[in-house]
């Protein structure tokens, strides 16, 4: 007998996690707020750098973070504080199970460095959203491309070199966490 | 450019750097280790292999209306793009538009192109300060060093070379021990740096013309930063860099980190079409501009060539430097040009530097295939460099001397035009010279150590690398004296095949069967013969690689074509040939194609095969009776075998079928080595320059060899408690014999010794 494929989400958490990713299956927005304020709070900061995200907008974590006594600063208001806020939030159009691979932008907005400035970069997104490999993922993101949204990042693990003695160092340039919150 | 390189001394000092040397092995060890790793894991390889190249045909068969194309786009999006035809033009074209932004800080990420055309040297001297902020590069910066390798800048560095780098390039006293607390303080340096640029610098990787979308594959964050932070950003690339559509990008995504990194994705992948790419919060209301600058710069030509066509198609993976042998041992310093480093840098410096600075580093590639193996895109990097070799003697020919038309025309004929060295002669006509030295007085005087000194002193023949002794009966001899038949001209080929019998296999002898190693013939028509074959022996005509490996290509074409008119007419009547010798196997499949124009090269590959995959799918065919075939382990006899694949054994696919086989002899506990190369690479290994590159390669085998075999090699047949040493190349097994002390034979005689009679 055939062992059956392994659900996208589960294929998606484990490959991201080789990579040195995380992934948390959350369900209630409560529950990402409080995600969210303590990842936070592991850093000592009551601010998180906030790339636009419908998702975020839509689960109103805004008020639930906020009731932790953590606030998300949008890039665009964040002026010089940016490059040094520890913790970053940006949603994800979708993922890839087969790559951990999360697809982040179309049109330019703050996910651009609320993605690549932070030493934490906290993710939300849709269960339904993680396709299950490559070439699926691919298609749908060159018929988004070729309709004219321009400006993406592909973001699979942490940031990482290897330049150093060939010893694998996370934490480059761009962040040294990536924690992903699975919604539903 | 600089004077003119002396490869020999380089080569010598690289070898006496036991740091640098260390340094390479560990980072090229681990980078092929993960990538065998990752494509074992890889349904699809050929595939995308397949559809990449298509692609990459099509996109450099198209190029103008691409970029033409990529151009609109690009502006369409608010963009600008530049077109440099030289270097010179590209930089002026920068230097022009960080003037006009009033750019003084400039970040850079990482660019092969950028080195190929000085840029950094340009923006200085314009007055603006740059700084290269992928580590490697930065580090490379702060050394005043440049790239050994296009993926990882510094492999030539220990950790302690770059720890004495940070302490005295930027006086800090106490720059922690590890790879990750360095790393932390260049993060921390070049924080300050992404944040004061107001200009930012990048390659690109792919650029899509359809889209005018700029794709660029990075792990370390830097070209995010690098792209997004300052307000303009300007992209330098080649223009072979372009693909025709976002559709087209699959198989690159799913190739290029695999081969480069041993990743199934790099940590990002940017896409950018156009200034709005970023929404940077320090600078309110600042206009983004942005802006790409496509390079000829020799580029245009290269299409225009041929030869020189296919190595734009490189999606500059590094998986051919990574596992080039000599590269392995000395470095892209030594085994590179100005920018590029290994074999297809040496195709990248004959298009965009100058035959002449191909030239001083041509000799380094010994035309092993290691490479062609691994690339994603198939591109024959040995056939290339073979025919640069060619270009580069065309060049420097100058007519016959005095000694030349007296002596070597009248001992060592050659059809090339022009002065041709005796080692050149000596080494393009194996079957001449094995012929002559069996026979007096060559015989009597090539046992004088003065001969030797003078082969040394004329040839430039290592003195220290044993020559290899023709035995007293050729094959061919000893199969005519017990009655076999022969096929040594086409008259005679079309003759044996009036025989229809199926069961009628012919061997080719190469040359070094069939003067050197006579004993692996033997083997292989005795197996055949016990596999129920009745064997025809093809001797006496040289496949015309050895002639190729000194980018001799009339002559090799020559010797092709005379191989070729007796192998045809037994291809032709539906017979079989079998090889021995992977490296000779290899000119008549593979290079014969190239050498000689029409179908026939390719009809007569199509009916040749390697003695084990021969054997292999004739043991399959037979099922559960196979078995029955093999007599008992002898007792006593170590059941440990290592199997060293030859490099073009393993290039042309041949390895599977030989584990296969010798994994299912009874008893037998087979072990593959993974060095990549034995060093010997044919004549390499018996030039006096390059002795000892090849030595230490060979070294490096039989550390694995002895590693692998555990038992210790006594290695002599029937010997009791040793293992089994198996290599099918010739220079393969002289390597380690001569350098390892240690016995070899070819599988066959290993097969012949444990195959029952019918």
């Amino acid at each position: 007998m055939q062992a059956a494929a392994p659900h996208p989400v589960d294929l998606f958490t484990s490959v991201l996690q080789d990579t040195g990713g995380t992934v948390q299956r959350v369900s209630e927005p409560r529950q990402i707020a409080a995600f969210i304020a303590s990842a936070a709070q592991e850093q000592g900061v009551r601010e998180v750098l906030y790339g636009r995200s419908d998702l975020v907008e839509d689960l109103g974590l805004k008020l639930l973070i906020a009731a932790h006594g953590v606030e998300l600063v949008a890039v665009e208001e964040a002026g010089d504080k940016a490059p040094h806020m520890r913790v970053a939030l940006t949603g994800a159009e979708f993922a890839i199970a087969e790559t951990g691979t999360l697809v982040v932008g179309g049109r330019p907005g703050g996910w651009g460095l609320a993605s690549a400035l932070p030493w934490v970069h906290l993710v939300v997104l849709a269960a339904d959203a993680v396709v299950a490999d490559l070439a699926t993922g691919f298609a749908r993101f060159e018929a988004r491309l070729v309709a004219g949204e321009g400006d993406w990042v592909w973001i699979t693990g942490p940031s990482r070199t290897a330049d150093i003695g060939h010893t694998l160092v996370l934490g480059a340039h761009g962040p040294n966490f990536l924690r992903v919150m699975v919604v539903g | 450019m600089s004077s003119k390189r002396d490869l020999a001394q380089e080569i010598r000092d690289a070898l006496a750097d036991d740091n640098q040397k260390a340094a390479i092995f560990h980072a090229v060890s681990g980078i092929n280790q993960k990538r065998r790793a990752v494509l074992a894991r890889f349904p699809g390889y050929e595939d995308a292999r397949d559809q990449a190249r298509r692609i990459k045909e099509e996109s450099i068969a198209e190029l103008p209306a691409l970029v033409e194309r990529f151009g609109e786009e690009v502006e369409k999006h608010g963009g600008h793009v530049h077109h440099a035809t030289d270097g010179e033009a590209a930089c002026r074209i920068i230097t022009e538009i960080a003037r006009q932004n009033n750019v003084q800080r400039i970040t850079k990420s990482k660019s092969m192109t950028s080195e190929e055309i000085h840029l950094n040297g340009a923006l200085e001297a314009a007055g603006m300060h740059v700084r290269e902020t992928d580590l490697g590069e930065y580090i490379v910066q702060l050394a005043g060093d440049r790239p050994s390798h296009i993926v990882a800048p510094i492999i030539h560095m220990s950790v302690e070379d770059v720890r004495r780098v940070f302490r005295e390039r930027l006086g800090i006293a106490d720059v922690p021990e590890e790879p990750e607390g360095m790393t932390q303080l260049a993060r921390q340096k070049l924080r300050s740096d992404f944040l004061a640029a107001d200009l930012g610098i990048t390659g690109a990787n792919f650029l899509l013309a359809d889209t005018g979308t700029v794709v660029i594959v990075e792990n370390e964050g830097n070209v995010r930063l690098t792209t997004q932070l300052p307000p303009t950003h300007i992209v330098l690339a080649g223009v072979e860099k372009l693909l025709p559509a976002a559709a087209d990008l699959l198989p690159f995504l799913q190739l290029l980190p695999r081969s480069a990194t041993g990743q199934l994705l790099t940590s990002y992948l940017s896409f950018i079409s156009g200034p709005g790419w970023s929404n940077s919060p320090f600078r309110p209301g600042a206009e983004r501009s942005f802006h790409v600058v496509l390079l000829d710069n020799g580029r245009y030509a290269m299409r225009e060539d041929e030869l020189l066509a296919e190595a734009l198609y490189c999606i500059r993976c590094g998986a051919c430097m990574t596992v080039c042998p000599p590269y392995q041992v000395v470095g892209g310093h030594v085994f590179g040009g100005p920018t590029y480093p290994s074999g297809i840098g040496n195709a990248w410096e004959a298009g965009v530097s100058g035959l002449e600075t191909a030239a001083e580093f041509n000799a380094l590639c010994t035309t092993c295939s290691r490479c062609q193996d691994v690339c994603p895109v198939r591109i024959d990097i040995p056939w290339m460099n073979t025919v640069i070799r060619q270009r580069i003697a065309e060049r420097e020919r100058r007519p016959r001397g005095v000694l030349e038309r007296l002596v070597y025309d009248r001992i060592l004929p050659t059809v090339e035009e022009g002065s041709v060295s005796l080692s050149a002669r000596l080494f393009a006509d194996p079957a001449r010279v094995y012929e002559m030295s069996r026979r007096q007085p060559w015989r009597s005087l090539l046992r004088l150590g003065v001969a030797r000194a003078v082969m040394s002193r004329v040839a430039g023949i290592a003195a220290a690398r044993p020559l290899p002794e023709p035995s007293a009966e050729t094959l061919s001899d000893w199969f005519r004296k017990r009655g076999g038949r022969l096929a040594t001209s086409p008259l005679e080929a079309r003759g044996m095949c009036d025989d229809r019998r199926a069961s009628t296999v012919f061997l080719f002898a190469d040359c070094h069967t069939e003067y050197v190693d006579t004993d692996v013939g033997k083997a292989a028509v005795s197996c055949l013969q016990k596999c129920g074959f009745g064997v025809v022996l093809v001797a006496g005509q040289c496949c015309g690689r050895a002639a190729l490996s000194q980018g001799m290509l009339s002559t090799a074409r020559q010797q092709a074509e005379e191989l070729q008119g007796v192998l045809a007419p037994i291809v032709k009547t539906g017979h079989e040939i079998v090889g021995v010798e992977p490296s000779c196997l290899s000119a008549v499949v593979d290079d014969h194609r190239k050498l000689l124009p029409g179908a026939g090269a390719a009809e007569v590959a199509a009916g040749c095969h390697e003695v084990l995959m021969f054997l292999q799918r004739r043991f399959a065919a037979d099922g559960a009776a196979a078995s029955a075939r093999w007599k008992p382990a002898p007792e006593g006899a170590s059941s440990r075998v290592v199997l060293h694949g030859h490099c073009q054994q393993k290039t042309l696919g041949w390895m599977p079928a030989a584990v296969e086989l010798l994994g299912s002899i009874p008893g037998v506990d087979l072990r593959v080595t993974s060095a990549e190369c034995c060093g010997m690479a044919g004549s390499f290994g018996y030039k006096t320059d390059y002795y000892p590159l090849s030595a230490e390669l060979g070294r490096r085998l039989v550390t694995e060899l002895d590693a692998l075999g555990e038992v210790g090699n006594v290695g002599v047949s029937g010997v009791e408690g040793g293992c089994r040493i198996l290599a099918c190349g010739t220079s393969c097994r002289a390597q380690i014999v001569d350098l390892g002390k240690r016995r070899a034979c070819h599988p066959v005689q290993l097969i012949d010794e444990r195959l029952d009679n019918p």
